[in-house]
């Protein structure tokens, strides 16, 4: 019985040494991408620290009953955070290659120790032939299960980080029994302490690991997260600095509440404010966060306002959080308003209406399923939704930072048969961002705006056309679904100011 | 992707959780292999009833679907066309889930030549070709050009941009040589003032200077002219079983130049810009189909067909009893064997090569090593001519859910074994092998892929070997006999939609003549 037992305790402590294994070289593929190269390494060292491990279990002649208790309590904690510590160095920003073989191998170690140790417990109630075929023969099929019950139940359930704090537990599940079943030749308070500490520990890390993983990543943030949410498009964070609120789509900047006004102000009222005709119905597409909005809701001819954005994760966050709401002055609320949470091509295609005024607010042309949005193609549709003497403004990545992508859509505007407008405003969290208005007429800026701005003036808004010599217009090619030089333009700026 | 992306990667694999689907889904599918192959055998019912018509196409494939158009665009409306499978299209056959549609076969069309008139016009009438520069050239419509990025290459452990293997050293003097060669040929005219190489072939030049060549082989050809450099080698094999699904050491020379040289662009594109759609060229038959409307009839499975005094009777089975076509003429737009056993002939020499088309419907896009996923994706070192992302083309942004077209033609033995073990073989034996070659340059292929859905084509396509375009079985399989004409693209020896759409015409041409 006791033996069987035992023989038990091989297979689970088995399959929770492959389990760390695994988890280890998942996560550094994961994170670091080379898989092959990652795997095979994470599982050679493997190997070879339970070999080192191995060798060094001769060195243990003693109370192998307590020593293996010990050991089984190290494997838990160590297996068992070792996802949770990896994910750590790489959020802040440690050496990950390091602490990833470090940690393999420090593992790797404990874990080969096991087994030799749990052959020489055994070897006074078995004869050798069968003992060594048994403990071997239950190491492989512990092995074995981990191998499918990790991939099939517990990653899909649990996620690398608590699979392997739950591995851990059931380490320290191991070393409990050993204790009970030889209760009567151990009995050593220190063990039980240290057993029952470990537990806690893996136990509150199972509790805590979202919060982590949520702390590991705020610590990618200059500012204290606030909310973060993965949606099927994107990965939404607000993080707060002080009384500003900053928002970011997969990692990218979309405002600061600190100077957005400079934004979203530029984006709107050259366009809305031009005396040319007031429209009655605008289009905005992007902009979830309401606050192009908000900025035209100030016309008062203005009787309705469709906004089309493709993730309800944003439009709901900036409609019904009140903190997020209050930025855009609870706009998204307003009866004027309609959210169509659908894809801006699919739903230009399929709409039939015209409208007077558009406000495009997509981010910028980073990926080629972005850069379609920015294609003489889309340019052609949108023309044939804008009423002849319709208005679109367009935010159009930097003109400084990103040069030939800027004046490529300008490029992508006039091909597609629109005249075109450049203009540019200073936003610090930004630094130097483009707009572009295109319409079918001859644009007439404004002059008047609306009451309550924060930053545009009729003093102000001429310089917003005046470009100097550093953004002036460079000659491009037109940006067209089967060359996306667009994306191109912008991946050549994004690495030559890495370079710098 | 900058640290932050990753991490929230991580962050969303740490804590969701990712794995290998439980059971892999799928399906093993094709013609109707077992119908097809009782015009062998025999055992169909005789026909109980009887219809007449003016004229009868057999096949809705590319050739039969273009003599239905070209008839209908006469003005001439007195037709039926007899599919015997469930769809028409052919082998431009396509399919549709839930997360797109996509191809079952031929997934795209190059640009038209100059010289392919009829088919800017079949494309104007689809609206792929939305209007003409004064130069007459072809405006195509931007959504159906294949989107950026096009292209790229598995080699050497990495994704990279093309389809020419670039290893560490310098671009090979062979590659920049074989070009030169090609631009060549590209420019050559025959003594009779016809390119040396044109699409639809017909318009090529009969100089023996360049006729000759159908006599050897495409790799005799490349022996010939000094080319040794493996990866140049891998490229020309990688062409011909792309298109023809043989290899350079079948396929006469001439086609195997005619691929490279036989297709200069009519207007200011990109040479080697392509027609594409989710669902490659079942977009174009799909049209089509739905222009023929109710006179294409489905499922009617012509069997046998004979020429009487004044008319021709076709014979066809539904599945539960058969019907007499009564026409006045036909046209055969079917393969040459099946042509064959229609009139009882004997087959004209010449082999097929079975292909095997894979489906995969994954949740995201297979991550790799190098550029990222193209319309086009190609692996050296693998058996299939790789994979087409079936959402590329769509204008929406996307989840990621997607549908890969793998392709694999069964070169390397001899057609006859390769197609008993394609129709012989279960979906079990295949999926594993097309997941292996996939993995190694997707390691998450596993974990992305929920349904694999075969498709078999077992005859798929003529071998155009030594002196098949140029012997006489196919000028005289060309010719119409009293009142049966014949179309399909096996009379070109290349199967190629331009060919296949020009063949076509010609068939209608001569009922036209003919009535």
């Amino acid at each position: 019985m006791l033996a069987y037992l035992l023989l038990a305790s091989t297979l689970v402590i088995a399959a929770c040494g492959l389990v760390y294994e695994l988890v280890a070289g998942a996560l550094a593929s994961y994170l670091i991408g080379d898989t092959i190269t990652r795997f095979s390494t994470v599982i050679g060292v493997y190997l070879f620290a339970m070999g080192v491990g191995a060798w060094l279990a001769k060195y243990i002649r003693r109370d192998l009953l307590a020593r293996f208790v010990q050991l089984e309590i190290l494997v838990g904690v160590f297996g068992g955070f070792s996802a949770m510590a990896l994910f750590a160095a790489f959020a802040f920003g440690m050496a990950f290659s390091v602490m990833l073989y470090v940690m393999v191998m420090l593992v790797g170690i404990l874990v080969g120790m096991e087994i030799p140790i749990m052959m020489r417990i055994l070897r006074k109630r078995l004869e050798f032939n069968d003992l060594v075929s048994r403990v071997l023969s239950f190491d492989y099929l512990g092995a074995l299960l981990a191998s499918l019950a990790l991939p099939l139940w517990f990653v899909p359930h649990l996620g690398l980080i608590r699979s392997a704090l739950v591995f851990g537990i059931i380490n320290l599940g191991v070393a409990a029994l050993t204790l009970w079943l030889f209760r009567r030749d151990l009995d050593r308070s220190d063990l039980r302490v240290s057993t029952a500490a470990g537990l806690a520990l893996l136990v509150a890390g199972l509790v805590w690991a979202e919060d982590f993983s949520r702390y590991a990543e705020s610590q990618l943030y200059p500012e204290p997260v606030i909310y973060s949410k993965q949606t099927p498009y994107q990965r939404i964070v607000a993080t707060s600095a002080g009384r500003h609120t900053n928002l970011y789509l997969n990692s990218h900047l979309q405002f600061s509440s600190k100077d957005e006004y400079r934004y979203h102000e530029a984006l709107v009222h050259p366009a809305a404010a031009s005396p040319a005709r007031i429209a009655r119905h605008a289009l905005v597409l992007g902009g979830g966060d309401g606050m192009a909005v908000r900025e035209l809701l100030r016309y008062p001819g203005i009787e309705r306002i469709t906004l089309v954005d493709l993730d309800p994760g944003v439009t709901t966050l900036f409609r019904d959080h009140d903190r997020f709401a209050l930025l855009n002055g609870f706009a998204l609320r307003d009866p004027r308003v309609t959210i169509v949470n659908q894809d801006a091509w699919r739903w230009l295609e399929q709409n039939r209406d015209t409208f007077g005024l558009v406000i495009i607010d997509f981010p910028d042309p980073g990926n080629f399923a972005l850069g379609k949005l920015y294609t003489t193609t889309f340019y052609r549709l949108l023309k044939h939704r804008l009423a002849p003497d319709g208005i679109v403004a367009i935010q159009a990545t930097s003109p400084l930072f990103a040069r030939e992508a800027y004046w490529c859509v300008v490029t992508t505007l006039e091909t597609a048969g629109l005249k075109t407008v450049p203009y540019h405003v200073y936003v610090p969290s930004f630094g130097e961002w483009g707009f572009i208005i295109a319409s079918r007429e001859r644009y007439t800026p404004p002059t008047s705006l609306p009451a309550g701005l924060r930053y545009l003036t009729r003093q102000t808004l001429p310089g917003l056309f005046v470009f100097s010599e550093d953004m002036a217009r460079v000659p491009t090619e037109a940006n067209r679904l089967d060359n996306q030089i667009v994306v191109q333009y912008y991946e050549r700026a994004w690495r030559a100011s890495l370079r710098e | 992707m900058n640290r932050r992306e990753f991490l929230s990667l991580g962050a969303s694999l740490a804590l969701a959780g990712c794995a290998p689907k439980t059971k892999l889904a799928g399906s093993l599918d094709g013609p109707d292999y077992q119908r097809g192959h009782r015009l062998h055998s025999g055992g169909f019912p005789e026909p109980t009833e009887q219809r007449t018509t003016g004229v009868v196409i057999v096949g809705g494939g590319v050739s039969g679907l273009s003599a239905a158009w070209w008839l209908q665009r006469s003005g001439y409306r007195n037709f039926l066309l007899l599919e015997g499978e469930t769809e028409a299209g052919g082998n431009a056959r396509h399919a549709h889930s839930p997360v797109t549609r996509y191809p079952l076969g031929a997934h795209y069309l190059p640009l038209a030549t100059r010289e392919a008139t009829d088919l800017v016009t079949l494309l104007s009438d689809l609206g792929v070709v939305t209007g003409r520069r004064t130069d007459g050239s072809p405006i195509y419509d931007e959504t159906a050009l294949v989107a950026a990025p096009h292209e790229r290459l598995h080699y050497l452990g990495r994704w990279q941009p093309g389809l020419e293997p670039r290893g560490p050293e310098a671009a090979t003097a062979e590659f920049r040589r074989f070009h030169e060669r090609i631009d060549r040929l590209k420019r050559a005219i025959g003594r009779d003032g016809r390119p040396a190489f044109a699409t639809p072939s017909r318009f090529s030049s009969r100089d023996p200077r360049y006729r000759t060549l159908d006599r050897i082989t495409f790799a005799d050809w490349l022996r010939q002219e000094g080319f040794r450099d493996p990866r140049l080698l891998w490229y020309c094999e990688y062409a011909t079983r792309d298109d023809f699904g043989s290899l350079p050491s079948e396929t006469s020379a001439w086609v195997g130049l005619h691929y490279f040289a036989g297709r200069q662009t009519w207007g200011p594109y990109e040479n080697d810009l392509v027609l594409t759609w989710p669902e490659g060229n079942g977009y174009l038959v799909r049209k089509m189909a739905e222009r023929v409307g109710d006179r294409l009839m489905r499922n009617e499975f012509a069997w046998r067909v004979q020429e009487r005094t004044g008319h021709v009777e076709v014979d066809a089975f539904d599945g539960a009893k058969s019907t007499r076509y009564r026409a006045d003429q036909v046209i055969l737009a079917v393969p040459l064997h099946v042509r064959a056993r229609l009139l009882k002939e004997k087959i004209s020499p010449h082999e097929r090569t079975p292909w095997l088309v894979a489906n995969l419907h994954v949740d995201a896009l297979p991550v790799g090593e190098g550029m990222e996923t193209c319309w086009d994706n190609v692996m050296y070192d693998s058996p299939s001519v790789g994979y087409i992302v079936a959402t590329h083309q769509h204008l929406t942004q996307t989840t990621g859910r997607s549908v890969l077209t793998y392709y694999w033609p069964l070169t390397g033995r001899p057609p006859t074994q390769a197609r008993r073990e394609l129709l012989e073989q279960p979906w079990s034996f295949w999926t594993p092998t097309i997941m292996a070659d996939l993995r190694r340059v997707h390691p998450d292929i596993d974990t992305v892929t929920s349904r694999v859905d075969l498709w078999r084509w077992g005859h798929g396509m003529i071998k155009p070997s030594p002196g098949l375009i140029t012997g006489p079985a196919l000028v005289q399989a060309r010719q119409s006999r009293g009142r049966i004409h014949f179309a399909h693209s096996d009379l070109a020896g290349m199967s190629l939609f331009e060919e296949a759409h020009d063949v076509g015409v010609r068939a209608a041409l001569a009922v036209l003549a003919g009535s």
